[in-house]
């Protein structure tokens, strides 16, 4: 399974150095609220709520480089508006990736 | 040209903010993590050019257009492809940009918009408004059946995703289609977008509480920005 990097950042950054850190220490701090966000939605059953935080999750997904967990990020965002939250476990274990990563940053 | 950007993400905002700084003459005079700020601001403060993301939490970027009365140029952000239809119904709107943005088709967006002359007033309407239909009937495709649905029996269209249910007094129809489609197909004098995911049948309201509407026996959630527009279509005593 895929795994995050920083290419993309240091894509976006190019050689300016501390926007790449401005963004990583962003990233840092935004990541974590937005994937508690998410889990509180979708625990509490607020399937339309949790779609949007998926849709904003997408853009930190996207960022971390991670193509596949985009589409995966795509079909649940579309799944959980329709009521259907199975994707939730697939998509955690993306989070988790996520979290470890950035937290190791 | 000076802009704003609004945004409810810091990282989508500093991405955007640096980018700024790479373009020649653009000056960011502001950023908003939300749209309510940004019409403070808008109120008192003249801009050339919006960077304006779409999917903010209780106002969406299109919420926010249609409060402005004469909308500057608007590039939206988003990260969603599925919005791009959408947003070139309004004429405000030069451009949209996928997140994360990346600067040279950040560039193209700054110069499309510096070549596109000011949106004239009250441009923020979609240009495609096609509203009060004629006739008394819908016709939906379904498993290659086009089947009518009178507008009086409509009680509720719900957005699912990449489909709408269509909620009439006697069934229930899953339509492969968005709420703007439909939307322009209906009546206004009839029908109500109350919330970015509900339209209503304005005459089929049991009961207004708070931040919802009783059609029938669904429970439906009025949005802060539709709130008003509810408000005075009501005949109050």
């Amino acid at each position: 399974m895929e795994q995050p990097n920083l290419d993309k950042i240091k894509e976006i950054a190019g050689d300016q150095f501390h926007f790449l850190n401005e963004m990583i220490q962003i990233i840092k701090e935004e990541l974590p609220v937005e994937v508690d966000t998410y889990n509180k939605n979708l625990n509490t059953g607020q399937f339309l709520k949790s779609a949007e935080d998926v849709h904003k999750l997408k853009h930190k997904i996207s960022i971390l480089n991670m193509a596949n967990s985009y589409e995966l990020a795509i079909n649940f965002e579309n799944d959980l508006r329709a009521g259907n939250p199975e994707l939730a476990e697939q998509f955690e274990e993306t989070l988790q990736k996520m979290l470890v990563f950035v937290a190791k940053l | 040209m000076n802009c704003i950007i609004i945004d409810d993400e810091a990282l989508a905002r500093a991405i955007i903010r640096n980018h700024c700084a790479k373009a020649d003459d653009l000056v960011v005079l502001e950023e908003f993590s939300n749209a309510i700020a940004a019409i403070k601001y808008l109120n008192q403060n003249t801009v050339d050019l919006i960077f304006l993301d779409i999917h903010m939490p209780d106002f969406t970027g299109f919420d926010f257009i249609q409060t402005l009365k004469n909308p500057p140029k608007i590039v939206l952000t988003t990260s969603d492809r599925n919005f791009a239809i959408e947003a070139f119904e309004y004429d405000c709107i030069v451009d949209y940009l996928v997140k994360p943005v990346e600067l040279p088709r950040f560039l193209k967006a700054v110069q499309k918009a510096e070549q596109v002359k000011p949106p004239k007033a009250d441009t923020a309407k979609p240009s495609t408004h096609t509203n009060d239909s004629e006739g008394n009937d819908l016709y939906v495709n379904i498993d290659r059946r086009l089947i009518k649905i009178s507008f009086d029996s409509i009680l509720i269209i719900e957005a699912k995703g990449d489909y709408i249910l269509i909620k009439t007094e006697g069934k229930n129809y899953t339509v492969h289609s968005t709420l703007k489609k439909i939307e322009d197909k209906l009546p206004e004098s009839k029908f109500l977008k109350i919330h970015r995911s509900y339209v209503i049948n304005f005459h089929k309201i049991i009961d207004i509480e708070d931040n919802s509407v009783l059609i029938a026996k669904d429970v439906i959630p009025i949005s802060r920005s539709n709130r008003p527009i509810l408000m005075k279509r009501l005949n109050l005593l």
